[in-house]
Order: C-alpha cells, then structure tokens, then sequence
C-alpha cells in the first residue's frame, strides 16, 4: 500500500476546499437562524467558543492523521493506529465517514437538485403562484426532483472522475470565489432593499437573557456539523495538504471562512426576510418559501433571485464533492476499481439512496422507517445524530489518547510546542465529552419518542 | 524588502479606518451617520490625493507624471464639493477616482517584482474600498434608515 504522492498545488487550495466542505447549506440557512433565536451577539460569542473548543482540535486531528499517512480516511486512520502501536481496528472510524458521506450524499443532492432547480423558477417567479404553491409543485412531481438530484449527482461524479488536482482542485479554485462574489452581491442588495439594521440587531444584539444550557448545546452541535467533521471529508482533504502548511493556521483561517460565511448568508437574508415582513425561519422553508417570496416582490427579484440560488448551488457543490471523494479515495488507492469507475459506481449507490429522499417529499410522504421519521428525516437520523458525532467523539479519543505525540509533533511545524500542548489538553479531555454531549443532547427526543 | 512590508502595514492601517467608517453607520445612532459619511467621504479624498501626490516622489518613474497626479489630487478634493450637493454622486465619483488612480499608479510605477506584494495590497485595497463605497451608497438609498 503505497503512500498516495497527490498534493494541493494551489498555496490557497486546502483552505478554498476544507472551507467548501464546511460551507453548505446548513450553516446558510441553519446559523443564522440559531444565532437570531438564541441570544443573538451571545449565541454568536458562544459559538465562536466552541468552535475553539470542539472544531478547531478535531478538525486538527483529523487533517494530522490524514496528512501523516496521506491516504483515505479508513488507511490513515489504520495507518496512525499502527504507527502508534495500537490495534489498526480503529479504521472502523474511518470506515464510518465512509458511510456518513455517502448517506449524507444521498439525501443533500436531492435538497441541492431543489436549489437548482430553484434558479430557473426565481427567474420566472410570479405573483400568480404563491411561494407555497411553488415549492409544493416543485416537489410534488417524483420525476422533476429525480432530474434535478440526477443532476446533481452527475456533476459531482463528474468533478471527482477528472481526479484531485483536474477535478477538485480546479473547480475549487473558481467556485469558491465565485461563491464569495456572490455572497457580497447579496448581502449588498440586503444592505440596500433589506431592513438592514433590524437583521443586524437580530443576529449580533446580545441577548444574554436567552442563554440557557440550551443555547450551548445548540451552539456545540453548530460548531461540530458546521465543520464537516467526523465523515472523513477534512482527513481526506488533509492527505492532499503539502507538507509546508501549518495546520493550525490553515484551521483557524478555514474555520473562521465558514463563520464569516455564514453570517453574510445571514446577513444577506434576514435583512430581506424582514423588510417584506415574512417569518424569520430556518432550513428549507427560510429560503425555497420564504426568499422566493421576497424575490418575487423585489426590484430585479428575477435576477437577484437565480444569483442566490446559484449560491446556494455552489455551497452544496463544494460541500457534495467532499462527501464522494473519501470513498473514492479508498477504492482508487486499493486498487479495487479505477477512479472514474468508482465515481460512477459510489455515486449511483448514492443516487440510488437518493430516491427513497426525494420520494418522501411526495408518494412515501406518510410513510415512517426510523423513529417515526420518513425516509430522509431517518437518513438525517442516522448521519448527523448517529454517524457524525460518533465519528468526531472517536477521532477526538483517538488522537487525544492513543496517536503517538511524536507524529502530532512532527505533523505540526517546528516551534509550535505550545499550540501542542493545548490542542493536547482540549482533544484529550474538552473536545470528546463536548461533542458527546451534542450526541446525547440529540438522541434525547429520539428515545422520549420510542417511549411515548 | 522592510520598506514594502512597512508601507503595506500602513495600508492596513487606513484601511481599518475605512471599514470602521463605512460599517459605523449601520451600528450607530442615525444622528451620527452623517457625519460618519461626510468622514468617509473626506477621508478617502485625502487618501486619494495623498497616494496620488506621493508618486512624485517616487524614483525611476517611466514618465514625468507631475500634471496627472496634481489633477488627480485636485479631483479628490471635487469630490468633497460633490458630496455638499449630491451624497451618492460624490461616492459614485470617489469609486471611479480610486480605481482610475490604482491603474494610473500601477502604469507609472511599472511591473517591479521587487514591490509584487505591495502592488496586491494595493489592489486588494482599492477593491475593498470600492466595495465599502457600495456600502455606503446603500446606506444611503435604503428605505429603512431613518
């Protein structure tokens, strides 16, 4: 098995993919939500701690235990088990964010398949249809959501089959500054028609007296998925850093990336949402009922309203593309299949998948498979309540008590003896009973559902 | 090497000025925005005209440059004189100022390697000062200021 010798070539191009991985549409139309409704300014100082907390030292660890071995998040991770002298079972983790990226494939793409398809619909948005009405229709049909998820999943097979530096790395390198231009023209057209003020003081007031034990899970469990971690995307992206980078410094920039996009998402929609006086809501129905509906009274709403499709579209791209490669990485360097076959053969389990998501929008509507949920909300289940946080919970126990200090040492650049010691301490005692907390915080309703 | 590093430091520094100019409004009391755009606006006119006489200073230029930089720094100060007659139209004449005064500069001072990293902080620069320009310009066209 040997080491895989692919690295970024751009200086920019770990930074530019970790921060699409990490920016998608849940910390679009999740963040700024969670941070208006839960104290505002404190939720925002809250996260921003728990992301130096909980992201910052797993997502070190994993970028450590992938670039040391600089193979698939299942090798590396057996890699870093035997280099540390304990059992190479522990690629089950790896295996794990294998599975995670997948699943979680199959069902984005169908929610990504919408936001295309949602930039032909906010071009012709009209006010004959109510907002409702079109996100009915739009997902009503089983056969428009499979073309636009088939779609998606095609550009994303497409993408990865070029390979690492032909594939992920150009697209990269244009998408994510495109998806920055886009986000300061909708944040420019909230500062001019949005009730600008108001969105400010909604998402920064600080509200200390909102704040409750709760308000910390909330921001714990945003500062872990927000990330990508646990399902192996930033290992396996980690693997492909060049040797010279700093992998604190490329953290921090990446983490405070996706913080800085999502709140100029925020910042692009709640001015907006407020000025037409919708609800201030969150997930699908914040941006699929409640933009569509602004764009369609808004001055140049038929092009303001694809421009933010468009980058909803981009931010599910680049996050799309990280939840494939892993997987791919693995069955390329085995040898198991090309990479262009495994592309193909990985991405169609994933459309496969993908159906029973875009079904339950319409025919399996009624239909419940885990803990009363429907096929995507079990699929969700399983991911971001099972896989993901367990997968972070055993990436932080791994590489806090069982990866040998020498290769963190030596994986970190000289002279950072101080940023090893802290990152030390939180990875070995802070980071895995915070990130537990979040998975038990999330299997609460869960169990209170089985039992009523 | 420790000039360039000096001078793109300073760039920083009044860039901060800017941001702090452009966004203060949005935060502050309405009273005070006012006089937080007519800062802006005076700062960057400054600027402006500052950067523009200070490239008579500069050695081994390609051409004699005195008359252009002179109107430029002159123009600057118009645009303070706009501003006390039309708000957006001053902004919207600043932005096309930094930006003409960026290409002018980086047509007079050459393709240098030495000063490649000065050359990207002042285009990034100016880009984020067009863009803070917007800002300021929507402040002022958006209908729920008050």
């Amino acid at each position: 098995m040997n080491k895989n010798t692919i690295t970024w070539i751009g200086k920019w191009t770990f930074i530019l993919a970790a921060a699409g991985s990490a920016v998608g549409l849940g910390n679009i139309w999740g963040f700024p939500y969670k941070a208006g409704t839960n104290g505002g300014g404190a939720f925002v100082l809250i996260y921003l701690g728990c992301i130096l907390m909980i992201g910052l030292p797993i997502m070190m660890a994993e970028i450590i235990i992938g670039r040391r071995a600089r193979k698939s998040p299942v090798n590396a991770m057996k890699n870093g088990a035997i280099e540390s002298g304990v059992s190479p079972k522990w690629q089950i983790v790896g295996w794990g964010g294998l599975l995670s990226g997948i699943l979680i494939l199959s069902f984005y793409s169908v929610l990504a398949g919408i936001c295309l398809n949602y930039i032909g619909i906010s071009a012709g948005a009209n006010s004959a249809m109510s907002s409702v009405e079109e996100f009915s229709q739009a997902t009503a049909s089983a056969a428009n959501l499979l073309f636009w998820h088939t779609v998606f999943i095609s550009l994303n097979i497409f993408i990865i089959a070029y390979g690492v530096i032909s594939g992920i790395e150009r697209v990269i390198n244009f998408m994510m500054p495109v998806l920055f231009i886009l986000i300061i023209i909708m944040v420019l057209n909230a500062m001019i028609n949005g009730d600008f003020m108001r969105g400010l003081s909604f998402m920064f007031a600080p509200d200390f007296s909102q704040v409750t034990p709760a308000t910390f899970l909330s921001a714990m469990g945003q500062a872990f998925f927000s990330l990508s971690l646990g399902m192996g995307s930033i290992m396996c992206y980690g693997s492909y850093m060049p040797d010279d980078e700093n992998i604190f410094k490329t953290s921090m920039t990446v983490a405070g990336l996706d913080t800085l996009i999502a709140v100029m998402a925020g910042l692009a929609i709640f001015p907006i949402i407020f000025a037409y006086g919708l609800d201030a809501a969150s997930g699908p129905n914040l941006v699929f009922v409640s933009m569509l509906s602004a764009f369609s009274d808004m001055p140049f709403g038929n092009l303001l309203g694809p421009i933010f499709f468009i980058l909803l579209s981009i931010a599910a791209l680049s996050s799309s593309i990280s939840l494939l490669e892993p997987s791919v990485a693995y069955f390329d360097e085995e040898k198991i299949v090309s990479r262009p076959v495994a592309a193909i053969s990985l991405g169609f389990i994933a459309w496969f998948l993908g159906i029973g998501s875009l079904l339950s929008f319409n025919l399996w509507s009624e239909k419940t498979f885990i803990a009363g949920f429907d096929f995507l909300g079990s699929m969700d289940f399983i991911t971001n309540q099972l896989l993901m946080p367990l997968g972070g919970m055993f990436v932080a126990i791994f590489a806090g008590w069982f990866l040998s200090s020498k290769i963190v040492v030596e994986e970190l650049s000289i002279g950072q003896e101080k940023i090893f010691n802290i990152w030390k301490f939180f990875i070995k005692f802070v980071s895995p009973v915070l990130v537990a907390a979040v998975f038990i915080n999330q299997l609460i309703p869960f169990f209170q559902n089985l039992l009523s | 090497m420790e000039n360039i590093k000096k001078k793109n430091f300073y760039i920083y520094l009044g860039l901060s000025l800017f941001i702090f100019l452009a966004i203060a409004p949005w935060i502050l009391k309405h009273e005070l925005s006012s006089f937080l755009l007519r800062s802006f606006n005076a700062y960057l006119s400054i600027v402006i005209s500052f950067i523009a006489g200070s490239l008579w200073w500069r050695e081994n230029l390609k051409k004699d440059i005195h008359l252009e930089a002179i109107v430029i720094s002159m123009l600057a100060f118009l645009g303070i004189l706009i501003f006390e007659f039309n708000q957006g139209m001053a902004i919207i004449f600043q932005i096309i100022l930094i930006n003409f005064l960026l290409r002018f500069e980086l047509k007079v001072i050459g393709e240098d390697e030495n000063i490649l990293s000065y050359i990207e902080t002042r285009k990034l620069a100016t880009y984020i000062i067009t863009i803070l320009c917007v800002i300021q310009l929507a402040y002022l066209f958006n209908p729920y200021v008050n």
